[in-house]
């Protein structure tokens, strides 16, 4: 399963002179060992280090007081190693029981500071080195078992793309820039304004920033060094409908540097928002199951394409008998209308005027991004690809991904879905009340905006999405005025979802957030105009069920005896 | 480096410890409005405490004299305790979750409304769930005519025990982290060299809705190194050095880097020591930390006397009620033998109150007499034998509060010397056709076993865990180190089985927070000393060590002069 949501927790790092080099040494003795013994079992075909240094800023406020503040410095090491060859390697999915017998990995973290750094840093190096390649010799006689008991494999494609030369690169990564004591404040008043809602129970504006610098090296010769910031500032606010519902409300705006973030006047009037949309969210009628027409706004939109198609587009989901492999056998056909494209282009940093978070110089496994065509003019045209080819697409377009302690693959950065003959909004709105009365319903849905999503992808649960709806909007085609109404995700399958797409709007709006999966959290963007479409699904959302506090909320409670209304 | 940054800590370097007092008013209130919560057909609160944790805390982690991580901040929590029903039956001592007792987080600086939210919420959470296990333990819990009642209502305490001193400079803190991992740098063969520490003062306050207004000093800073190494057949040996202090500025940083290095060298050695092989069954001498750890874990658990709770019998099976309470009147100890606890004997040592977590007033307690049990460590919950609380109430924040050791002595009626106690422990081992006796002198920390492995953080041990290392004493005086070697069938009948008592060690260890051997970080828990006789068993059954030894490393450890710079 993957989910996708807005919020993440970061801590973080900064560039240190000859650490490159210093992970380069140390590689080349431990290979010169391994090479030493004279077995080629024993001599990896590829190893690649990387230490992610961050350093990070977190702060957090509620009621006028601030609950976090943090600035920390963590540095982790991965170490990526393959034995036997390129075509097959000790990385190969195993099948059967075996499959259970995985990547033994966790996080390592290293030092980053004092007299002992280098000694230090050296020791965990040689403990990961010493356990991957122990854990690559047990699962290569695996894989090699895998080969001979089972059947062949419906993917033939090799474990591993060679590169030759591996790139040298050398970036400077912008410091972080936080002035904290501001930020405190603005965030202490700012939370003042969430708090001043009698039904608002819990509440907080928070800023999360940090600074990541990777250093990446491999048997290759591939020596790089680089990195990006990520700021964000948030504010949300919960409250307990009558009925034990505990809605939230939630909003962030993702920059790279912090003249991008909204000052303090600018998160005031966020906050004012928020606090209006869950005070109306409070109030709320609870919908019920729905399938009928359906117009997702923009960030919903982007955050339906990332969810539905994207994460079916990551070439590794294509290469294991596991998955679903949705759109394998869909290359080259139709899977969209002919209006809609979608790229994935981690290369881009911004979008119009919104800093993207899903942008990087190269990924994780020492490859420079690219962007990816994975539908042109509705038609499946491609993968997501790390270093691990699909048979169609020997090479990786730079997308192999992962969070320290994860063996990396193919994963998105700025998923973009354009539509070559958008309409207007009005007329969009026009539309899907049409197809309400054409197909005989009193009422149909717009989602404005999400919380995230996630998707299942695998062969034995339902190959099912489930784009979690914060805000829907009931649109009744007698001319009633617009209700607003809580408790439904929007859920489907995808070759579905996908065919019932009618049409595309012009306004582009960017969904910023973090991507959980099996290589752990990444941060990813994605976009998209608003999409109509003709028949969509809602089920019932999760429903909390305390009574709502039994006390009126301090500062709201009078001589403090009174029962809550 | 360090001498200087100790002068730097006390010449002014240190923060403003917080000022609790206007929290305390505010949390007053909401103890006030408390009282008023009530739920349709079900029991009124009959007593609500609150526990305010207003901290500084300083965290740094080393290895080889390299900082890996450092933390610093302010924080406040809240912990909130809500019984509903009466003293005669509420719901507590119930197992499960959710049961009234919980915890929250008040921030960096909080103000007194902010406060006040955060107990209103926590506060209504929390008598909901009370309100429930109220009713699940009045379903399930058949309690006998006789139950002592849930609860013991005392009427207000109130005291100030001050404040804790204002906390060390973060740069303090990390530069004795890294300075004492620093004795690792000779050892880079270990397969894990680890420095802890953590440093946390201010004050801690409890409040209840009897009146009760303790304020209670919070002072600790504990310094913990670990190492591993792994043997050439596979098998993993660990060791670990606990400091904990009241006043950082005791520590001596250098004695510190040397015992760190004295011990990485001895499990360096002790990796090319021969395994232990065959059976051993005979008497065996517990010296230094292994006499402490041999009282920790069979003596304590014995002294313990708060009932256990009523296991609620959930889908999960039973949970809670696995533990056996202490009992008085039972022999733990030889004829002769004596135990005192007494939480105010040294207030210099981080392990010393004056008022338990209840807010109870802290009293020595002599639980053993003659090696029978005559007293125990109590909180507030009452016992058929109708001890009351004296005083040795402990817990994590949100968490039952269970009767603990702190400062404890165990004396024997005779001490003899080391070379005495030798020569006796050499006389029984000859009666069972032995040449040789057998000397342990570290057990290893179940938990920290398993500090830097995918497996986690995790203290679970019956009866005692494996020695760091067994020796074997000749008549001639000779000693030869072994490893791998493993007690077996180990209970608490061992302690009736002590021989012999020699010279006193005094040892610090870490109890955890909620009586139960888990989850608990290498600095976390509560400050505990033990001083305890070196002692000699009459007979212990110690085997080789079979676990599924680890992998060998197959490449060369990094050496200390390596330059790898360009």
């Amino acid at each position: 399963m993957t989910v996708l949501v807005t919020w993440w927790i970061g801590l973080a790092t900064a560039a240190e002179p000859g650490l490159d080099a210093l992970l380069a040494a140390e590689l080349q003795r431990a290979m010169t060992a391994w090479e030493a013994s004279g077995d080629p079992d024993d001599v990896p075909h590829h190893v690649a280090v990387a230490v992610t240094d961050r350093e990070g800023v977190r702060l957090a406020a509620s009621a006028g007081a601030l609950t976090e503040r943090t600035t920390g410095r963590r540095r982790w090491l991965d170490v990526d190693l393959r034995l036997g060859t390129p075509e097959l390697d000790s990385t190969h999915p195993l099948r059967g029981m075996s499959a259970f017998d995985d990547d033994t990995r966790v996080e390592v973290r290293v030092p980053w500071a004092g007299d002992g750094t280098d000694l230090a840093l050296r020791h965990a190096l040689w403990r990961e080195l010493d356990r991957a390649w122990r854990d690559a010799r047990e699962r290569l006689v695996l894989v090699r078992v895998d080969q001979a008991v089972r059947v062949e494999e419906e993917d033939p494609a090799p474990d591993f793309e060679p590169r030759g030369a591996g790139v040298i690169d050398r970036r400077e990564v912008p410091a972080l820039a936080i002035d904290v004591d501001a930020w405190a404040d603005t965030l202490r008043e700012v939370s003042t304004v969430l708090d001043a809602s009698p039904v608002v129970v819990q509440a907080e504006a928070r800023l999360d920033a940090s600074r990541e610098v990777v250093t990446y090296v491999d048997s290759e010769g591939a020596r790089l060094v680089h990195g990006r910031v990520l700021l964000r500032v948030s504010v949300g606010a919960e409250a307990v409908a009558d009925d034990g519902d505990r809605v939230t409300v939630h909003r962030a705006v993702d920059a790279r540097t912090s003249d991008g973030l909204p000052d303090a006047a600018g998160l005031r009037a966020l906050a004012r928002e928020v606090v209006a949309e869950v005070e109306a969210l409070r109030r709320a009628p609870r919908a019920t199951p729905y399938t009928g027409p359906v117009l997702l706004s923009g960030k919903a939109a982007a955050v339906f394409f990332h969810e539905v198609l994207g994460h079916r587009a990551e070439g590794h989901r294509n290469k294991s008998e596991d998955e679903g492999k949705t759109f394998l056998d869909h290359l080259g056909r139709p899977v969209l209308p002919p209006f809609v494209d979608v790229v994935d282009d981690p290369t881009l940093e911004r979008l119009d005027d919104v800093d993207l978070r899903g942008w990087y110089a190269y990924d994780d496994e020492g490859v420079p991004a690219e962007p990816a065509v994975l539908v042109e003019k509705g038609v499946f045209r491609g993968f997501l690809t790390s270093r691990s080819p699909l048979a169609a697409f020997p090479r990786s377009n730079g997308h192999g991904r992962r969070s320290p302690g994860h063996p990396p693959v193919a994963r998105m950065g700025n998923t973009l879905v354009r539509v070559t003959d958008p309409v207007d909004d009005g007329r969009l709105r026009a539309m899907l009340l049409d197809e309400v009365r054409a197909q005989g319903l009193s009422y149909g849905y717009v989602v404005e905006e999400i919380d995230g999503g996630f998707t299942l992808t695998g062969r034995v649960v339902p190959n099912a999405f489930n784009v979690r709806a914060s805000r829907t909007v009931r649109v009744w085609a007698d001319g009633r005025p617009d209700e607003l109404v809580r408790g439904i995700d929007l859920v489907g399958t995808p070759l579905v979802a996908f065919r019932s797409l009618v049409a595309g709007g012009r306004q582009v709006e960017v969904f910023n957030g973090t991507c959980g999966a099996e290589s752990g959290w990444v941060p990813v963007s994605a976009a998209a105009p608003p999409l109509l479409f003709r028949r969509l699904e809602f089920q019932l959302k999760e429903k909390a069920s305390d009574r709502p506090p039994l006390l009126l909320k301090p500062g709201h409670d009078g001589d403090g005896t009174a029962e809550a209304p | 480096m360090i001498t200087a940054l100790v002068l730097a800590w006390l010449h002014g370097a240190a923060l403003a410890a917080p000022d609790a007092a206007p929290l305390v008013e505010a949390l007053s209130e909401e103890l006030d409005r408390a009282l008023t919560l009530s739920l349709p057909g079900g029991p009124s609160p009959y007593h609500v405490r609150y526990h305010l944790h207003a901290v500084e805390q300083v965290t740094a982690e080393a290895a080889f004299g390299a900082l890996r991580e450092v933390h610093a901040t302010p924080r406040h929590s809240l912990g909130v305790e809500v019984r509903v029903g009466s003293p005669a039956f509420d719901n507590t001592g119930f197992g499960g979750w959710r049961n009234g007792f919980t915890a929250g987080h008040l921030g960096v600086d909080p103000t007194p409304h902010a406060v006040r939210l955060v107990a209103w919420r926590l506060t209504d959470a929390a008598y909901k769930d009370a309100v429930e296990q109220y009713a699940r333990k009045r379903a399930q819990a058949s309690l006998p005519p006789d139950h002592p009642g849930d609860y013991t209502l005392t009427g207000p305490v109130v005291a100030d025990d001050g404040a804790g001193p204002p906390v060390a400079d973060r740069a303090f803190v990390e530069a004795l982290a890294v300075a004492v991992s620093a004795a690792f740098l000779d050892h880079p063969g270990l397969d894990l060299g680890e420095v802890h520490v953590g440093h946390e003062v201010g004050e801690a306050w409890v409040l209840d809705t009897e009146g009760t207004r303790v304020r209670r000093p919070v002072a600790e800073t504990s310094v913990r190194a670990v190492a591993h190494v792994v043997a050439p057949d596979g098998q993993r040996l660990t060791d670990e050095r606990l400091w904990t202090v009241r006043d950082p500025a005791r520590l001596d940083v250098h004695a510190l880097k040397a015992e760190a290095a004295a011990m990485a060298a001895d499990l360096v050695a002790l990796a090319g020591a021969p395994a232990f092989d065959g059976e051993y069954v005979g008497p065996v001498l517990f010296e230094d930390a292994a006499a402490a750890a041999l009282f920790r874990r069979l003596l304590l658990p014995q002294l313990e006397g708060t009932p256990p709770e009523i296991p609620f019998d959930s889908f999960l099976g039973e949970i809670g009620g696995a533990k056996e309470g202490g009992r008085l009147h039972r022999r733990v100890l030889p004829p002769g033998w004596r135990v005192v606890d007494d939480p105010t004997a040294d207030p210099e040592h981080p392990g010393s109150f004056r008022h338990d977590v209840e807010g109870t007033p802290a009293r020595a307690v002599v639980a053993v007499e003659d090696g029978i049990v005559r007293d125990l460590f109590t909180s507030r919950v009452p016992r058929r034998d109708g001890i009351g609380s004296n005083g040795h109430a402990r817990a994590a924040l949100g968490g039952r509060a269970v009767g603990g050791s702190s400062l404890t002595t165990v004396m024997a009626p005779r001490v003899r010397s080391e070379r005495a106690l030798r020569r006796r422990a050499l006389a029984l081992a000859a009666d069972y056709g032995l040449d040789h006796v057998l000397v342990v002198r570290r057990l290893q920390h179940p938990a920290l076993r398993w500090l830097g492995d995918p497996a986690g953080y995790h203290e679970d041990v019956e009866g005692l865990p494996p020695p760091v290392a067994v020796v074997r004493l000749y008549r001639d005086g000779r000693e030869e180190v072994l490893r791998g070697a493993r007690f077996a069938h180990v209970d608490r009948w061992v302690l009736r089985d002590l021989v012999a008592a020699g010279e006193s060690v005094t040892v610090d260890h870490l109890a955890p927070w909620n009586g139960d051997e888990t989850g608990l970080g290498p600095t976390e828990g509560v400050p505990c000393r033990l001083t305890v006789p070196t002692v000699l068993v009459g007979e212990l059954e110690v085997l080789p060590d079979r676990s599924d030894p680890g992998a060998v490393p197959r490449l060369p450890p990094p050496t200390r002069s390596t330059e790898v710079r360009p």
